[in-house]
Parts: structure tokens; sequence; C-alpha cells
């Protein structure tokens, strides 16, 4: 489910020079460089809706998309200033994709913009994960600690697939309700804070396994 | 060496793709929207990355430079690669180099000691790449300005800005240094699969690197690498010289160049030998030791000793899937890269882990070169409906912390260009300047990871401390090279910053180095030409003497007359000016010469392959396909 950058009637127009632009962050003509420019957020930048749900597939063809049409190597030829702005753009675009495209990531970049983070109503988020997954935790960071046998490495690796699948799940049914509660404003009250703070939860706990996994890769490098 | 006469007006300007290698150096270009690497004007596509250095500071390159080796071992550099951008501390298996490594006070670096002189890598690697251009722009009538030039892909902020400075020292622009395995992936997308994962193995002379690629309609995209700068077909040697020699007759080569130079060689011809003969026989006369060794090596045996380094490159492999989070039935192609993959037991691992034979169609040997060229005519604007390239960056970037730590900005694998900023600030009143030590690698503390740089910001306007708000700004471009650049925010004051580079060259000295390489020289370039040749003419005939002094007793006396008359006629010809004249008496004394060259290596080692003799098994001939050397 990906949305089109907003035209205007009259297409993608450089506020610098007037030209025609083929997607609305870089400008063929004078190499003027919008993310910067606007200070566009990373769903802008990619031109899809701010929302958690994204259809991978779309997300990862407009990365295409836009790797044909904005890559600094198309630009090298066209002097050092326009070369610099276009590595810029696309540095732009790199940025955003790693705020967007990872659901965890995505989430979490959703919760930080969300006007609820803002005002500071959803607590201290030292407290999203329970004590007992804390110290189911650090046991397994002690355990990392030590070299680790193949066949024990190979089933934590499972395991990490399977309870990153598994909070993939639930952040799916917290952001049906921040999805849909995007523009209710205070009217959505407690239960979008719930749900934001649901999905903060299920962030911090894809984070300690993620770390799990580094560590563990670590160990054989 | 020959020179084509210059038709004004007949030359073009190419851009090319070079393939600096640690062996061999090839250049490439785009003829018809294919990539076909250029020979040079006697065929060859290969220029080893070799500099033979004489008395007199003269030097030969390439195949010359490889002939040399055994008469002039400490003068002669070859896997220069390995030293680039690095401190002698980096350099371990010193004992195993016939030539010195010292260490280099203004860059900080390991350099070669030559006669008496100083050579940094980058200057030797100019002299290699200056060769292979002018070998490529004299058979095809180009003029070589701008290049594409490739680099492992686990190659390090400070390898790679050498690579390119030795470019630059060259006198070529570099347009960009992109990864070997990508350039790889992109010469067997062109008419491959459009769609699909690609795993590239590229095991060099001197490098190792896995790289994995997702292809989707011309875009290939790096989604992980890893590797090793210190593992390739130079460890296959040196553990196929172990096998030749017990570890008495080890300890009496030790130390002595010209013993170490012919052991070289011989693991080196023994190791080609291998890759299509059950067994080696190698006859070692090394008398500069009093050393006689006849040994027979089997496959089996050579197999059984370098497993352990393809275990570490299938460890490698095993990484590079775990860190993009797939299995091995996931990988649509495999595709084999560099020289060593010739090795039968490498391919059979591949297959083995894959359950596929891995892709051998286009020459391990060439097929970078001819990716780099591809990317060279996008970069250049000649090809515009190209292949894009997503790259990656093989190493983390952090900054030193209080305590030793290190706080990572950039992690490795991702996707370049890209760009992180950190904020910083003052720790004591009024101070003006903060120091940043700039780190790359995975590990968690400052002392085990390699040192980029030291930043210093200066010029912050007094304040109490903690209340400057210095931001400093990583940026890393398409080549996978970082820029600094800093800035205090609340003056709005924009901090300049001094780079010195841990270890390297500042831009200054590049520049001294360009205006030092005669190549660069505002000079009339015909007049260069000519210095050249007489310089190479003298040193062809200094080489010559020397042979037939020390080695002349190996030919028959006709040959020798045949050698005293052609260094006399090219005496003659350095009288005059005439290029044609002097190129043709170079030419003939050469050709006298190589019975002696050739007698040489025939004495110091033999290589029996079930009849076949060295030369067949050695040769510097190229080799046009992979499926010549593969096993049937």
């Amino acid at each position: 489910m990906t949305s089109e950058y907003s035209k205007t009637s009259d297409g993608f127009r450089c506020d610098e020079c007037g030209g025609d632009m083929a997607v609305p962050l870089f400008c063929d003509h004078c190499g003027t460089n919008y993310p910067e420019r606007r200070a566009m957020g990373p769903f802008t930048v990619l031109g899809l809706a701010e929302r958690w749900e994204q259809d991978d597939d779309a997300v990862e063809a407009r990365e295409l998309t836009l790797a044909a049409r904005l890559h600094p190597d198309q630009w090298q030829g066209r002097g050092d200033r326009t070369h610099k702005q276009a590595q810029l753009a696309w540095a732009a675009v790199n940025t955003a994709l790693k705020a967007v495209k990872d659901p965890f990531d995505r989430a979490m970049t959703l919760i930080e913009s969300s006007e609820e983070h803002d005002d500071g109503l959803l607590g201290d988020s030292k407290r999203d994960v329970p004590q007992d997954f804390l110290i189911e935790q650090l046991e397994l960071q002690e355990e990392l600690e030590s070299p680790v046998s193949d066949d024990r490495r190979k089933a934590l690796n499972k395991q990490i697939r399977r309870e990153l699948k598994e909070l993939r799940r639930q952040l799916a049914g917290h952001f049906e309700i921040v999805d849909a509660t995007a523009h209710a404003g205070a009217a959505a009250g407690e239960a979008r804070i719930a749900a934001l703070r649901g999905a903060r939860s299920v962030v911090s706990r894809s984070r300690y396994w993620r770390n799990a996994r580094q560590a563990l890769r670590a160990r054989r490098s | 060496m020959q020179i084509p006469l210059q038709v004004k007006g007949q030359t073009i300007d190419a851009v090319v793709g070079i393939d600096l290698g640690t062996t061999n150096t090839l250049v490439a270009r785009m003829l018809d929207g294919v990539p076909h690497v250029i020979p040079d004007r006697h065929g060859r596509v290969i220029t080893p990355s070799v500099v033979s250095i004489d008395e007199e500071g003269a030097q030969v390159v390439g195949d010359e430079a490889k002939v040399r080796a055994l008469m002039n071992p400490s003068g002669t550099l070859h896997s220069v690669k390995r030293f680039m951008g690095r401190g002698l501390a980096d350099v371990t298996d010193l004992h195993h180099l016939p030539y010195k490594v010292v260490r280099d006070d203004m860059s900080e670096q390991a350099a070669f000691l030559v006669h008496g002189r100083k050579f940094l890598p980058q200057e030797v690697s100019a002299m290699v790449l200056t060769e292979a251009k002018k070998r490529a722009e004299r058979s095809e009538q180009l003029r070589i300005r701008r290049a594409v030039i490739t680099v492992p892909a686990y190659f390090d902020d400070a390898q790679r800005q050498a690579t390119r400075d030795a470019g630059r020292i060259a006198g070529i622009d570099v347009l960009r240094i992109i990864n070997e395995p990508t350039a790889a992936a992109l010469a067997y997308g062109l008419d491959k699969r459009k769609r699909g994962t690609v795993l590239v193995y590229d095991l060099g002379g001197g490098t190792f690197d896995v790289s994995l690629l997702k292809l989707t309609d011309g875009v290939f995209k790096v989604i992980a690498t890893t590797g090793n700068t210190r593992l390739g077909g130079d460890d296959f040697d040196d553990v196929l010289s172990t096998l030749l020699l017990d570890e008495a007759q080890r300890a009496q080569v030790q130390g002595n160049a010209q013993a170490l130079r012919a052991l070289k060689t011989a693991a080196e011809s023994a190791k080609i030998a291998l890759s299509s003969e059950s067994e080696a026989t190698i006859t070692l006369d090394l008398p500069e030791v009093d050393l006689q060794v006849e040994t027979t090596v089997t496959r089996a045996q050579y197999e059984a000793a370098i497993a352990p380094l393809i275990d570490q490159t299938m460890k490698a492999v095993e990484f590079v899937l775990d860190e993009a989070d797939l299995d091995p039935e996931d990988i649509d192609e495999v595709v084999c890269v560099g020289g060593s993959t010739r090795t039968p037991s490498v391919r059979a691992r591949l297959e083995q882990e894959f359950d596929k034979p891995p892709h051998t169609e286009l020459d391990p040997d060439q097929v970078v070169a001819m990716g780099a060229a591809i990317q060279a005519s996008v970069v250049a604007g000649e090809n515009t409906d190209g292949a894009v390239l997503l790259d990656v960056t093989p190493l983390s970037i952090g900054i030193e912390t209080y305590g030793g730590g290190v706080t990572k900005l950039i992690w490795r694998n991702s996707p370049i260009p890209i760009r992180a900023t950190e904020g910083f600030t003052t720790y004591v009143d009024d101070q003006t300047a903060v120091s940043i030590h700039v780190l790359q690698g995975e590990r968690e503390m400052a002392k085990d990871l390699r040192s980029l740089g030291r930043f210093v910001l200066r010029g912050i306007p007094p304040m109490t401390a903690g209340m400057a708000r210095v931001l400093v700004e990583f940026f890393i471009d398409t080549n996978g090279i970082l820029k600094v650049t800093a800035k205090e925010m609340t003056s709005g004051v924009e901090a300049s910053i001094d780079v010195t580079p841990t270890y390297g060259l500042t831009d200054e000295q590049v520049e001294d180095m360009i205006l030092d390489s005669i190549e660069h020289a505002e000079e009339d370039i015909l007049a260069h030409l000519l210095a050249d040749l007489k310089t190479e003419a003298g040193s062809t005939i200094r080489f010559s003497r020397k042979a037939l002094d020390k080695q002349g007793h190996l030919v028959p006396e006709a040959i020798r007359a045949g050698v005293e008359a052609a260094i006399a006629g090219l005496e003659e010809a350095l009288q005059g000016d005439d290029k044609e004249v002097i190129e043709a008496a170079a030419a003939v004394l050469n050709e006298n010469t190589a019975p002696i060259a050739n007698a040489m290596m025939d004495e110091v080692l033999r290589v029996t392959v079930k009849g076949k003799t060295i030369g067949d098994v050695v040769g510097n001939a190229p080799r046009t396909s992979a499926k010549d050397i593969q096993l049937g």
C-alpha cells in the first residue's frame, strides 16, 4: 500500500529554478536537494502514507524506482555541485529507508513522531518491558559472553526468528488501532495511548532480541 | 616496449575500468556496449602488479619486473596492495618477503626500502597503474584520463583513500572507487538473469571478499558483505612452499632474498599445475643457500594443507548469510571471482554448500575489470540506461568516548552514501577546541579498532563548559570514503577541522607526489615518451649485462654473443633520439636475453607435470577463458 507523492496540478516544479522534476526530491536542472531544503520526514521522502501498515514489496519497488532516477552515479557528469547534492539527496533516501523499511524501526519512527509522545502521555519507556522478560534477557546475555556451540547457536537463531515474528504480529495488532486513530486527535484518547504504549513495549523487546542476535554473530566472527 | 606514432586527431579519449589487483592489474573499456579487457600490443591482457627497481633507480613494471625478480629480489616489489593504507604494525608476515619494509615517518605507513630509497605503497601502485594505462593507450590509440578503480569490498577507509591517491599520482582522474565483488556481479548481471539473490565469492591474490546482492531489473543492491583483506592466493603459495621444504631446509632459506623469491616462484607454478594435475614434481636448486631439493606434491596433500584457509572463507560465507538472515537455499546464483577460485577444491566446497555449481563462465581474472568498465561508462554519462549500484559500507564507524569505549555512528552494511550527525560539547570553561578520534571496525573498545584519524575542531568561541553545541557530520560517499565536517551551533561559527589521517597521505602530500611524477608534468608528451624509453632501455642494458655476467654460462656461446651484439646495438641507438630505432633495438635485446632468463628460471626450479615443461605451466601468456583451466 504505497501512496504516490502528492502532485500539484502542474506536476513537480522546482522552487528554485521552476524546472520540472521527475520526483519531488532532487531537481534535475539546478540540483536542489529537497529532503534537506524542506526538512522532509522519512515517509514524505519515500512518498509513502505515514502509517505502520505498508506493503513490503511496494516499499522495495519504490526504493528501486528512486534508485533508477536519483542515484548519484547518474549525476556525476553534471558538475561537482550537482553530484554532491545528489549524494546528499540519496543519503536522505537511505536514512528514510532505515527509519521506515524494518517494521520495528518503522513503529519507533511513528511512535516518536506522535503527538502523544511529544506531550509525554506515553510515560516512562523504562517500564515498557516486564521484569521476567528482562531476567530472561540478562541470562541470555551472560550465556553469550562465553563461546557457544554450533547446535546451540542454530537453536538460538531459530528462537530469535520465532520471537521476532511473534512480536511483529503483536505490533500489527497495536498499530491497527494507532493507524486508524491517526487523525482522530484527542477523541481517540485512552485506546490510542494504550496501543502506542503496547507498540513501544513490543519494539523494546524486539531490540533485546536483535541485540542478542548481534551478540550471537559477534561470537562467531 | 613499443610506442605508436602519435597521429594527431586519432587518439580517442577513453573512460576505463581498472582492476588494481594484488598480483595482476587489468584495464577494460566498453566497446559497442560490451566490456572488454584491453590487451597490450603483444596481446597480453594482464599487467603483473610487480615493480622492479635497480641500483640506479630505474623502474621496470609488469612482466619484465617479474623476470628480474630472480636477479634483483630485494628490489622487486610484489603484493604491494597488502600494504596500502597500512602501518608497519599491521604487517605481520614480513619474513616471507624478499624486499625490505620500513616505517614512513611522514605518513606513519609501511613503506618499501629499495637500494636506499623509500617508496610508499601508493607510489608503487601508481607505477603499476601507469604501466597498465600506457599499455592500453598504446595498443588501442587511446588517451586514458578518467577511470573507475576497484578495491576489495572489505577495504577500510584508509585503504580506499590510498587506492584513490595511487590513481591520482598516476595522473588518473578517479571517477569512482567500486567494490570488486560488486563489479563482478555487474559483469555477470548484464546478460544473466535479471532478478535473484547472488552470492559473489571473490578470492584474489591477496584478498578475500564475499558479497550478497539482490538483482532487480538492472538495480544491483548489495545486502551484506564481509571479507579478509589478508587472505588470498599468496597464502596458498606460502602453504605450498612449506610443503616443498622440511623444517631444516626452511631455516636455510630464511633471510635469503634470492632463495625466497625462487621458492615463491616454485610454489606459484606448483599451485597452478595442481589445479589441473594430480601431482607435481618440483626441483629447486638454490646454490646461494647450498640447497638442492626435489619434492613431489600430490593434489591431495595440497588440498589438505589449504583446507583451513578454505574453511576460513566458508565461515565468512556463513557469516554474510546470517547477517542477511538468509539460508544457502535462498541463494539463486553463486559467482566465482579471482584467480584463486581456479582451485578445484574451492569450487567443490561452494557447490557442496549451495547445492549448485558456481558460475565460472567469465574469466575469474578479468570479470572485475569488465564490471569496472561498465560502471565507468555509467558515471561518465556515456551509458544512460545502465545499471544502478547500491553498495554498503563494510565496517562500522564510530568515535572514541571517555574511557576508551566507542560510540558507533554508522553501522556496517549500511547502504551508502549515508550521513550521520553527532553533537559534542566542551568539558571546561572557555575551551576552544575539541579533539575527536574516528574509528572503524566492529569491536567494543577503541584500542581494538582501526584508527582512521584524529580530528581537532578549533575556533569554538569561549563559553561556559557544556554550553557549546558542536555538530559533527560524518558522510560516507558512494566511494565508501568518509568525510567529516563540523559546525558550532550556538554561535553559528563554523569550526575549522584539521584532518590527519592515521595511515595515509594528506591532500598536500598527494599534490606533491603528483607534481613529482613525470607523468603529470606539463611538458611535451613526446619528449616524455622518449625520456621514458631511454631510461627503460638503460635499465634493460644493465639487467642484460648482469644476466650475462652471472648466468651467461648457462647458455651457449652463440646466445651470449647475440646478447653482446644486441647491447651494442641498443647503446648505439641511444646515442640518437629516434624512438622507433631505440624501440626496435630494445626489442632485439629483450629477445636475445630471454633465453638466459629462461635458463635461470630452469636452473633454480623445475616443475614437472606429466611431461610438461615449466614454460607450459607457468607461462605468462594470457589465459583467455576459465574453461581452459577448469577440470574436465
